[in-house]
């Protein structure tokens, strides 16, 4: 057994009620049967995750010893609101919680009462059981804080919520588990920006959980911008059940981070339910980013698209398995699914799979992969017009991701978060100006 | 200005350009006509720097200077400019923004100031406005999805922005409408004057009814086998090419 599997980095102290303490003790037990997953499981046959053998995580401090001032200028803009996590707890002091908008409540998992926990038993008590969902398991049994989002019927916030994860080391590597749910009832409309950060790098491992829960006619934007230190590990799942009706559009960017993994499901359980899952990963040096999606088309006329674009360079690895599964019943499902990797080292990697299953009869169903490079008769082209070499190149680099950058629709946003991925892009200096 | 002497081309192996000569001054427009395969396009991009175009023998100078041994982009701030027959689609890079560092970069590297967005926009809405080409093209990703027509005309658009000393239109005239042609026309037109030339590759005399040439020069098999002025143009196009290859082997 590695050192991690023998871990606990929940405190022994925690006052509970008994479900819960029941609970994380099953789930910590499913994680010690199986340890960390290995690559003989299909789903992480091309993410190893041996490396996190190597380290001796502590465990997070309770409290978080930063304040306002030592932060580095993180906001966002266009974003009003902001919440903050560091290491996977909920900081007040660092949070701007004013003023959110009627029939919104952001709280701190840690902070809810014996009721409140209650009532969010249903979507805490989720058993991951199968050895490939190991560390599901060890976030459910650790992670002792998280960010809880409820939106009321028709509530809406008209500008997003910064969500800020902040992970910094503790006289050496950090092991944080996170658990954030999120509701939104009939006809909500949220959107908030997910920033993983990091301050320092120095080789923390995140791990997080969340429960989405979208009523019918709702809408949750979710935009996740991935900035970890190199030597980061992050490792994320979210499962988000969805109404008649709602709609799910995530929009990720994977800037960084040594091995980070996104586990995205969605299930669309009633009629006209639609997933949208888009992301770049623009990644250099020994990066490592793994993209799994799942969409289960549980009910008639259901609707996912997903557009993955990829930019690799150096000894970069991405990898990318859709999967969509129309179910028996779901008739009318429309899902379309494109990879696309632009591979600018020799020795840079892209594994991209498509999964689709099908038990349905009258459905729409499209997914198409490609890994190339650049053009050069594009960047001829763009070089008889006088652009230097490096500059055409990250042109065309960028013009490669745009499509995805194109569907954020906050225009404050989308240019932030332009210069973000130019600036992660090979020879993107070059287009700064 | 340009000096083409004893050019040998291959392409993949093969011969394509076989000891072309070619002298063109300031101030002129020469055209370049000659049946297919006669090395047209190929004359076109290797003035122009394009990669697997070998030069094994011969020379090309561009006011003084060793056109052969400078980058693309170091030849196209120099002031040389290649009208592509076939404009490249550049999906997500926006026309304007394409556009606006190019020009930048070409003012960078002969030190002059760089032009703001404001300043660029004004540029380029009065050149639009004189070539009679609607606004909405700056909005768009190069060429991308364009008609064979508005590809052509983008790139005239770049070459009145870019204003080149050395400009070659390789094939421009090729698959255009009358109305299409005449803005290619406009567009030569107006920036011909004594310190630029022009090459104008082309298949046909039409192009040359609207822009008129100071010469003609008929490539053939990779060479120029004859030279003269307009007049030249209108017999190849009464009498095609054959009388000129009986010439040749007479």
């Amino acid at each position: 057994m590695t050192a991690l599997a023998r871990m606990q980095t929940r405190p022994s102290d925690l006052r509970e009620p008994a479900w819960l303490s029941d609970y994380r003790e099953a789930q910590g037990a499913h994680f010690k049967e199986h340890g960390l997953p290995q690559p003989r499981l299909e789903n992480w046959k091309y993410t190893a995750l041996r490396m996190l053998e190597q380290h001796e995580f502590r465990s997070p401090d309770p409290v978080s010893v930063l304040q306002p001032e030592d932060l580095p200028d993180l906001a966002v803009p266009g974003a009003r609101w902001r919440v903050v996590f560091v290491n996977g707890r909920f900081s007040s002091a660092l949070s701007l919680l004013d003023d959110l908008p009627d029939g919104v409540r952001v709280d701190s998992l840690a902070e809810l009462d014996e009721a409140d926990l209650e009532s969010l038993r249903q979507d805490i008590v989720q058993d991951f059981a199968r050895p490939d969902e190991a560390l599901a398991a060890l976030c459910a049994a650790d992670a002792v804080d998280g960010l809880v989002l409820r939106a009321e019927a028709g509530a809406r916030a008209e500008q997003p919520i910064h969500v800020l994860h902040l992970s910094l080391g503790q006289d050496g590597p950090v092991l944080h588990n996170q658990r954030d749910i999120v509701h939104l009832a009939a006809g909500a409309r949220v959107t908030i920006i997910e920033h993983h950060r990091s301050l320092g790098g120095s080789g923390n491992f995140s791990n997080r959980l969340a429960t989405i829960r979208l009523a019918e006619n709702s809408h949750l934007g979710q935009l996740r911008l991935q900035q970890m230190g190199d030597p980061d590990y992050l490792v994320t799942r979210q499962d988000c059940e969805q109404a008649a009706g709602s709609h799910l559009d995530y929009i990720g960017f994977d800037l960084g981070g040594r091995l980070v993994r996104h586990d995205l499901n969605c299930r669309l359980a009633e009629p006209e339910a639609k997933a949208t899952l888009c992301g770049v990963y623009a990644l250099d040096g020994k990066r490592h980013v793994d993209n799994h999606t799942r969409v289960d088309h549980v009910a008639p006329q259901t609707a996912s698209e997903e557009l993955f674009k990829g930019v690799l360079d150096g000894r970069a690895r991405a990898v990318f398995n859709g999967k969509v599964v129309v179910h028996e019943g779901a008739d009318g499902t429309d899902a379309a699914q494109t990879n696309k990797n632009l591979l600018l080292s020799p020795h840079a990697e892209v594994d991209t799979k498509p999964e689709l299953v099908i038990y349905a009869d009258d459905v729409k169903c499209a997914h198409g992969a490609t890994v190339g490079q650049l053009d050069e008769l594009q960047l001829f082209y763009l070089r008889t017009r006088g652009l230097p070499e490096p500059e055409a190149r990250a042109l065309l680099t960028f013009g490669f991701c745009r499509e995805v950058v194109d569907r954020v629709d906050n225009f404050d946003l989308e240019s932030y978060l332009t210069g973000q991925l130019v600036d992660h892009l090979p020879a993107g200096q070059a287009m700064r100006k | 200005m340009l000096k083409i002497e004893n050019l040998h081309v291959e392409v993949g192996g093969k011969k394509i350009l076989k000891g072309l000569d070619l002298e063109v001054a300031a101030g002129e427009v020469a055209a370049i006509m000659g049946p297919n395969g006669s090395g047209k396009s190929t004359l076109a991009n290797v003035i122009a720097g394009r990669e697997g175009y070998e030069v094994v023998e011969g020379s090309v100078h561009y006011d003084g200077e060793n056109l052969l041994e400078l980058d693309p982009e170091e030849r196209a701030c120099k002031g040389v400019f290649l009208a592509f027959q076939y404009p490249v689609e550049i999906p997500g890079v926006n026309n304007t923004y394409f556009l606006r560092s190019a020009l930048n970069a070409q003012r960078k590297a002969r030190g002059e100031e760089e032009l703001d967005s404001m300043a660029f926009l004004k540029t380029v809405r009065k050149k639009l406005e004189v070539l009679h080409i609607r606004d909405d093209l700056l909005h768009r990703a190069v060429n991308e999805g364009f008609s064979g027509g508005e590809k052509k005309r983008n790139e005239i658009f770049q070459m009145a922005v870019l204003e080149p000393r050395l400009a070659i239109l390789d094939e421009t005239d090729s698959g255009l409408d009358i109305d299409a042609l005449k803005i290619v026309a406009d567009g030569v037109n107006q920036l011909r004057d004594a310190k630029r030339a022009f090459v104008v590759v082309t298949h046909y005399q039409r192009l040359l009814d609207h822009i008129v040439p100071d010469s003609v020069h008929v490539l053939s098999d990779g060479r120029i086998v004859k030279s003269g002025d307009r007049a030249l143009a209108e017999k190849l196009e009464a009498e095609g090419y054959a009388w000129l290859e009986d010439e040749a082997a007479a």
